[in-house]
């Protein structure tokens, strides 16, 4: 039994592996995702008690706390306003001060200001002219830029319109050939269809004939006419069995002779290409 | 006992349960493996049964096929071997000028014997898949009893019993039916799967072997 799992590594390692993938899935998916929360062990009752004992108490203590918290707080508001007050009282002061002393200041630095303007705007005239200038010739460059790009750009879209045309007539040519090879290879699969079917045409006739030839007419019949005649055939031509179709003029004797014939035929002759050979043929035997 | 994991929970088993999940695993590992090999025999033989008759079909003279057969080195089996060994007493009884009734019925026993072996052969293992898949399960059974009663002979010492002292020895010990279960289920469907693939061969077999011996009888008849 167990040999032939032996003899085979490929199947016991396959088999092992997969048993591998299953338990390792098996475990991981009961470690953590699956675990069931364990029962807290203990007394439940005892816990309940100490939880309603505590609450009382809680709110109690919390009364207490809050009215002392508030008084505090009272004391603690009335010492700041105290205190802010008398900060006010200076900052007013020192802020006179400031201001008088920041007027002085001031004065000071407009009449520096004016001076300092009127040499500003002389400057300034002289800048706004050569910056006029630099513009002009900046902008002449510009345009000589544009013009250059737009030749350039002239120049690549003739070029690739080149390019498309040309790739097109690849194409068209290629399409073209494509359709060349498939025309002939439908007309070559049309030969060999046509090969096929007179090389099938010719097996069938051969047949016919070689059984034809080996007839015997009967004695008694009077009146012959074609009978349709069904052969099974085996390997290299062997008959295995004779019935017949649409046979209506023939009397049994008539059968007979033509069952005789096939018998005598065999065995059957070949077809040119084996592909063709058929187990069961039909055809029309027609006597002269 | 807070961790109820799968694999603390076998670790804590009793010895004859983790034997039980031991031999419960193997035998599911070789029947696992027993399958990939039925498999790809049987497949093989499928095709070789489906490339031999459209040989045997092309209209190919049959001494020309017995001969391309008997050059090859390799074993022959299945479709080919029935062939071979038919054809061979075929041509042996036709030499030693017996009449055709005898000609034919040597050739049949000789093809009979050779479809024997292939069936055989065909067949063998099946067994194997059909014993895991009833048995595996009463072990993984005998593996869960067992398993429950140590854990209720461990209550008997105690005076107060809760259930959290027996949950994780009865889980514990169902692990082993869960495991039986595991192993028998793969193993039927494929018995039942190969079992009738095989049928189909041996249908397929006897239909060829019918065939060819009618074509044997009419060929020793056109011989006389």
């Amino acid at each position: 039994m167990f040999e032939v799992v032996l003899k085979n590594p490929k199947a016991l390692t396959f088999s092992v592996l997969f048993h591998m993938v299953i338990i390792i899935a098996i475990v991981i998916n009961f470690e953590f995702f699956d675990t069931p929360e364990p029962v807290q062990a203990g007394n439940p009752v005892k816990a309940i008690q100490t939880k309603l004992i505590d609450s009382k108490q809680l709110e109690e203590t919390k009364r207490k706390k809050n009215k002392e918290k508030a008084e505090q707080q009272s004391k603690k508001l009335k010492k700041v306003a105290l205190e802010k007050k008398a900060k006010e009282l200076e900052q007013k002061k020192a802020k006179d001060k400031k201001i008088k002393q920041q007027k002085k200041e001031a004065e000071i630095k407009k009449k520096a200001a004016i001076k300092k303007n009127k040499a500003l705007k002389e400057k300034e005239k002289l800048r706004v002219k050569q910056k006029a200038a630099a513009k002009e010739k900046q902008l002449a460059k510009q345009k000589e830029k544009l013009k250059r790009a737009k030749e350039a750009e002239k120049k690549q879209l003739a070029e690739e319109k080149k390019k498309q045309l040309a790739e097109k007539r690849r194409l068209e040519e290629q399409e073209q050939k494509r359709k060349e090879m498939s025309l002939k290879l439908k007309l070559k699969a049309e030969e060999l269809s046509l090969k096929q079917s007179l090389l099938k045409r010719d097996y069938m006739i051969a047949i016919k004939e070689q059984v034809e030839r080996n007839w015997r007419r009967p004695q008694e019949s009077s009146k012959i006419e074609s009978c349709e005649v069904r052969v099974l055939q085996g390997p290299g031509g062997i008959i295995m069995d004779v019935t017949f179709g649409d046979c209506d003029g023939g009397t049994s004797a008539y059968r007979r002779s033509i069952e005789n014939a096939v018998y005598k035929a065999e065995p059957l002759p070949q077809p040119g290409d084996k592909t063709l050979f058929e187990r069961e043929i039909n055809f029309i035997f027609t006597p002269k | 006992m807070n961790d109820q994991s799968i694999t603390t929970l076998i670790a804590h088993a009793s010895l004859p349960v983790q034997l039980v999940l031991l031999i419960l695993l193997a035998a599911s590992v070789f029947s696992w493996s027993t399958m990939y090999v039925k498999r790809a025999y049987i497949k093989k033989n499928q095709a070789e049964a489906s490339t031999f008759e459209g040989r045997f079909w092309s209209g190919i003279n049959l001494s020309d096929l017995f001969a391309q057969l008997s050059v090859r080195q390799e074993k022959r089996f299945g479709l080919e071997a029935i062939f071979e060994n038919g054809f061979r007493e075929f041509a042996r009884a036709r030499k030693a000028e017996l009449d055709t009734t005898s000609i034919v019925n040597s050739a049949h026993r000789a093809m009979k014997v050779s479809m024997a072996r292939e069936i055989e052969s065909l067949e063998s293992n099946l067994t194997f898949l059909a014993t895991i898949g009833s048995v595996s399960p009463y072990i993984g059974l005998f593996g869960t009893v067992w398993g429950i009663m140590e854990s209720f002979r461990a209550l008997a010492g105690v005076q107060q019993a809760t259930l959290a002292m027996v949950a994780p020895g009865i889980s514990e010990a169902l692990i082993a039916t869960a495991m039986g279960l595991l192993a028998a289920i793969p193993a039927v469907i494929g018995y039942n799967k190969f079992t009738n693939e095989v049928d189909g061969m041996v249908v397929r077999y006897e239909n060829f072997l019918e065939e060819f011996t009618g074509i044997l009888q009419r060929q020793a008849q056109v011989q006389k």
